[in-house]
């Protein structure tokens, strides 16, 4: 397979590995993992965190082609920081947390994504998928627990009660690879999904778009920039972010009834590239990198999980770009059935806990497609009377404040749980009239000696509790066994208003009102934390009875 | 009960629109129209006023 070209990044090559199966090794594997893109490999090394070995089969011997997938919100960091990938990744990539969006030559609504001091990462990075893929693959090569198989083509999957038979297809010969469970993770045009008969659901955008990508320097800081009906692409939508290496990204909107082909001429993108940089008073040499040809979409699977195969990322959903969720929902799907599917694996939760994968990762992508179709009819109107009103809150925008909210491209925010079977004590999460609900994912907190809350978190399950008297209670101190998972003890997190002795537990102090205030607690408040840091249950006064059944009900799958 | 303008106002009214969508011209019309609605609609600041005035616009169209 030749090498795709590019002006800035190196494509790696992987090697064909002969795969022992063709020289008549038998093997069972606990969990196979089809498609090495940034799913895949999140899942699988989320699977190596709690020592399950997988293999990762990729058709392809290197990383995707073009850089695709570009922002990484901060929820998605927060899991590779889990990883143990954050640092590579903040050191490259372009943190942000502004935007600008402009209808003809006006200004009509600034974007400011939720930061505070108290966060460890940005809202938002801008990278490549290529540098993405790349810097987890580098980690998933380094992990022992992980087989990673290049040029191993899977063309057929099935299952029975007991297994799944996946057929390979590789340069030395065809196999066969049996296993458990199995994550398909092969992408939009899954061959796993057409194996099972399935088919996505759902609607398609009418509007078009051309994606590019050219280096060129410019100062220009890193915010979004978003145009409607500008000078240089009349009636259409141009939206421009920066990427590291001096690559930009701009996506434009080509006209319904033009020509594919025409458009798709690379004299054409240049003409229409020039035009917008001309626009937007960029005046340096460019080099034109990569190009597509996009249309939005919100489609997905009924059901995500079918037997012993779950569906991750573009697999099991498509979403529009606008909003940037398509990458940000597919790693949260993938650390979502990844920590679930290895507790099962290892026998510390019931087979019924993967139902909830579904329930909770398509719960997530249909407020994806309420949100990001608000967005997408906002970016490229499907209708005339659509695109009268749409114009019209554009128009009024440039002085009037009313309706600028609905400019907002709603950007990714990370699904909450509180209606999963995995949630339990609903009714105690109304005692708080601030801090991270239950079902959230938990926000992170600048402790005094500038470390972080989310620092401290264990692999299984974590217990925040809020101390102000002198002594912990025994049985919350108990709690770090009752609440253990195999060796895994349950970590306990104590945030104190006086500096006390604790043997064990991690203790943060809280001397400043501020960490109690953020979490909206009290001397006696405990946060129970998911292995994905999702708020299982938090207690306003803890019941520790409670907080042990909520923990078996988790693990139970939940209520029927 | 939702005020009303009187007979005299409702003349002032269609003055006041007639010489404000003369005055967008015949490319802007259809712009200047939908953002006074949704502007009025804001300042009417109720729903079903809203959907009540729709289907009465329809009635005939």
């Amino acid at each position: 397979m030749d090498s795709p070209g590019s002006v800035y990044f190196e494509y790696p090559y992987y090697k064909f590995v002969r795969p022992g199966e063709l020289d008549g090794e038998i093997s069972h594997h606990s969990v196979v993992i089809i498609g090495a893109g940034p799913v895949g490999i999140a899942a699988a090394l989320e699977l190596a965190r709690h020592r399950i070995p997988c293999v990762v089969l990729d058709a392809k011997n290197s990383v995707s082609e073009g850089s695709r997938a570009i922002c990484i919100a901060r929820h998605s960091m927060e899991c590779l920081h889990q990883l143990g990938l954050a640092e590579q990744f903040a050191d490259k990539a372009l943190p942000w947390i502004y935007g600008t969006s402009y209808y003809r030559d006006k200004e009509v609504y600034r974007l400011e994504m939720p930061h505070s001091d108290n966060e460890r990462f940005f809202p938002m990075y801008n990278m490549q998928q290529q540098y993405i893929e790349k810097f987890l693959i580098e980690k998933a090569l380094v992990e022992p627990l992980i087989d990673l198989r290049w040029q191993n083509r899977v063309v057929d999957i099935k299952q029975s009660d007991s297994a799944v038979r996946i057929q390979v297809e590789t340069p030395d010969g065809d196999y066969e690879l049996n296993c458990d469970y199995s994550l398909a993770a092969d992408g939009a045009r899954s061959v796993c999904r057409h194996s099972l008969g399935l088919k996505l659901d759902g609607d398609a955008y009418e509007g078009r778009y051309i994606i590019a990508d050219i280096q060129m320097k410019s100062d220009y800081p890193t915010e979004r920039r978003a145009f409607f009906d500008p000078l240089s692409n009349p009636g259409l939508t141009i939206l421009i972010h920066k990427q590291p290496d001096d690559i930009w990204r701009i996506d434009y909107q080509i006209e319904e009834g033009m020509d594919d082909d025409e458009e798709l001429q690379e004299n054409k993108i240049r003409e229409r590239i020039q035009s917008i940089l001309k626009m937007i008073g960029e005046k340096a040499d460019w080099t034109l990198e990569w190009w597509s040809l996009y249309k939005a979409y919100t489609l997905a699977l009924d059901d995500y999980r079918h037997g012993r195969i779950m569906f991750v990322g573009d697999a099991a959903h498509l979403v529009p770009i606008f909003g940037v969720r398509g990458l940000n929902s597919g790693i949260a799907d993938a650390m979502n059935a990844a920590w679930k599917l290895a507790f099962v694996i290892n026998g510390w939760a019931q087979e019924k806990i993967l139902d909830s994968y579904s329930p909770e990762r398509r719960g997530a992508t249909l407020d994806v497609f309420d949100n990001a179709s608000k967005s997408t009819k906002f970016m490229t109107p499907p209708s005339r009377g659509h695109q009268l009103m749409r114009d019209a809150v554009l128009s009024l925008s440039v002085s009037n404040d009313f309706c600028r909210p609905l400019i907002n491209p709603r950007q990714s925010q990370p699904y909450t749980y509180i209606e999963s079977p995995l949630t339990g004590f609903k009714h105690r999460d109304a005692q708080f009239s601030g801090g991270a609900g239950t079902g959230a994912p938990i926000f992170n907190q600048r402790c005094e000696d500038n470390s972080f809350l989310l620092d401290y978190i264990g692999k299984a399950f974590t217990v925040v509790y809020f101390l102000e008297s002198e002594e912990v209670p025994e049985e919350v101190l108990k709690l770090q066994e009752s609440l253990c998972v195999g060796q895994e003890k349950c970590v306990l997190i104590i945030i104190s208003r006086l500096p006390v002795l604790i043997k064990d537990a991690v203790l943060l102090c809280g001397e400043k009102g501020d960490i109690f205030k953020q979490y909206d607690a009290i001397g006696g408040s405990l946060y129970l934390l998911r292995p994905d840091r999702h708020v299982l249950g938090r207690w306003k006064q803890c019941i520790v009875s409670e907080v042990v059944e909520s923990f078996r009900n988790c693990l139970n799958g939940g209520e029927k | 009960m939702t005020k009303q303008l009187s007979e005299q106002e409702l003349e002032q009214a269609l003055e006041m629109l007639a010489v404000a969508i003369n005055d967008a011209g015949s490319d802007k019309e259809m712009l200047f129209l939908s953002k006074l609605c949704f502007a009025l609609a804001n300042q009417l600041g109720d729903l079903e006023g809203l959907e009540k005035a729709i289907a009465m616009v329809n009635r005939d169209l």
